[in-house]
């Protein structure tokens, strides 16, 4: 893709607007390093024959997304050998609209098995692994959507965010993701985990890219009832309008919890934010901990009972980490899960009267522990493995449970050489103040722009 | 609160068909027991008139006005 002059989505729409041969040409440039770097990152899931690149925002634009979006006629495999073989009825509401701008979709990505897990192994289609070091995670469960754009395979990828699945392998794979507000975007056509939890947001390498996707999939739809009707912003010019007369809380405590090499870069993105022109004030952190506990609880009994007909008769075919966890679910008693519902109102009050009721966003890292290699995270790694896994989304679940906005941008390295996020979390509904905080913080930075090198 | 015992998860999985193996009942119900209690914590305050449905509304009453 260098050769196009184009590392970001951005870019690449603005050539390929004024010569179009340059969409026929990033397709053969993203093939190229397709064929380079899948051996060593297996990222994609499947490649599928470009189409006929069509007019419109993102014409052209080299696209492919986790193996969870339906598509009519073609297998979407959820990560799971139960659905190996499945083909799709319908079309997901985000590829119909997708392609209506023009997006070339090169294929399918991998993902954790059904989207529930943090690390992106997977025992069925291989482990997705980190471009900037093999050894280590890419965080899931969009594994393959973040490895993905951060190899500049694609522009950019679609993931999924139920506890952190878009922004935690955004974090540890050095690229830029966005979770909506829960209900901002159509989840018709897509693999549900827990339906008062997902969402469905875009991975590239920068905030503007972030705005140009969300633009295009971010609108009411009648087809998904938990669809919000509220009318969208225009993100592209929302994120390009300045961060004047903005301000950022952030709680020292939520970073005297975290690796000190993690808790520095982050620290550090805040200055530049400043910098920006944004008034960085200290306020009442939420309880992450306790918030996180209600998410688990509502995650696991409805993934649990989504999953009880394949659990009776076909839990062998599961992978032991996702059976582990649907297992757990079924011992959960339903007043406790309707209870962990009711909660979430007051909950979001609280979060809106305190911590956000003088700032337009909360900031903290994305990942408060500095990224685990492979091999300290795969089943039967210790008996550290659980905790170090309920580590990678400790600082992620609470945003799901509120139901709130937020946004994960590269901001530095860890000790080890592995990237670390700052992530930003909104009022609902407020994305457009997220993209703006974060291209304001990339106009001043360069952490999005450095690339993962093929050894 | 008294948490989980291991028979209580053991029967609930069973009563729903679920088979786990020796000694998980344990594991699940070590794991589960701060995210009950954290509920059952929580559910002290909650208005008796509440109902988990108006979370939706909740969201759009506190949109951002600036999007």
């Amino acid at each position: 893709m260098s050769a196009l002059r184009a590392d970001t989505l951005v870019e690449y729409a603005a050539v390929a607007a004024r010569d179009p041969a340059v969409r026929a040409q990033a397709v053969v440039a993203c093939l190229a390093r397709i064929e380079q770097w899948q051996p060593r990152i297996n990222a994609f899931r499947r490649l599928d024959a470009p189409e006929h690149a069509a007019d419109g925002a993102l014409a052209g634009a080299p696209l492919a997304h986790k193996d969870m979006f339906y598509r009519a006629g073609r297998v979407s495999a959820c990560g799971s050998a139960l659905r190996r073989d499945w083909v799709a009825a319908e079309t997901a509401a985000v590829l119909e609209r997708l392609d209506a701008a023009g997006a070339t979709t090169l294929g399918t990505l991998n993902m954790t098995e059904f989207a529930y897990g943090p690390t992106g192994q997977s025992e069925t289609f291989g482990d997705v692994r980190n471009p900037w070091n093999t050894a280590f995670i890419t965080g899931g469960s969009s594994s393959g959507s973040a490895a993905a754009v951060a190899a500049r395979l694609v522009y950019g990828a679609l993931g999924s965010d139920t506890g952190g699945s878009v922004r935690l392998p955004a974090s540890v794979c050095g690229v830029t993701g966005l979770k909506p507000t829960w209900g901002r975007v159509s989840r018709r056509g897509t693999l549900p985990l827990s339906h008062s939890l997902d969402t469905v947001g875009p991975i590239a390498r920068t905030a503007a890219d972030c705005a140009l996707l969300f633009d295009v999939i971010a609108s009411p739809d009648a087809g998904d009832p938990q669809n919000s009707p509220l009318p969208p912003a225009d993100y592209p010019a929302v994120a390009a309008g300045g961060v004047g007369g903005l301000r950022v809380g952030w709680s020292p405590a939520l970073f005297a919890h975290c690796d000190g090499d993690v808790a520095a870069p982050v620290e550090q993105a805040l200055a530049a934010l400043r910098a920006a022109g944004v008034e960085v004030v200290e306020v009442e952190a939420p309880d992450i901990d306790g918030l996180s506990a209600h998410c688990m609880t509502v995650m696991q009994a409805e993934a649990s009972a989504l999953h009880g007909n394949w659990m009776r008769t076909r839990a062998a075919d599961y992978e032991s980490g996702t059976r582990a966890r649907l297992q757990a679910g079924y011992a959960i008693p339903a007043t406790v899960y309707v209870d962990a519902l009711r909660h979430r109102t007051p909950a979001l009050e609280r979060f809106q009267a305190r911590t956000l009721a003088r700032t337009d966003a909360f900031a903290l890292p994305t990942v408060p522990v500095r990224v685990p290699m492979l091999a300290e995270t795969l089943p039967g790694a210790g008996a550290d493995m659980a905790r170090k896994l309920g580590d990678l989304t400790r600082y992620t679940r609470w945003v799901n449970y509120l139901g709130v906005p937020a946004i994960s941008v590269p901001c530095g390295v860890d000790g080890r050489g592995l990237p670390v996020g700052l992530q930003l979390v909104g009022r609902p509904f407020a994305e457009g103040t997220l993209l703006a905080l974060a291209h304001a913080y990339q106009q001043l930075t360069d952490w999005h722009r450095r690339q993962p090198v093929l050894l | 609160m008294t948490p989980l015992t291991p028979a209580a998860v053991s029967g609930a999985l069973a009563a729903q068909g679920i088979e786990i193996a020796p000694g998980r009942a344990e594991r699940i119900a070590r794991a589960l027991a701060p995210l009950l209690a954290a509920v059952v914590a929580d559910a002290q305050s909650l208005a008796f008139d509440l109902e988990a449905p108006d979370f939706a509304a909740a969201l759009a009453r506190n949109a951002s006005a600036v999007r």
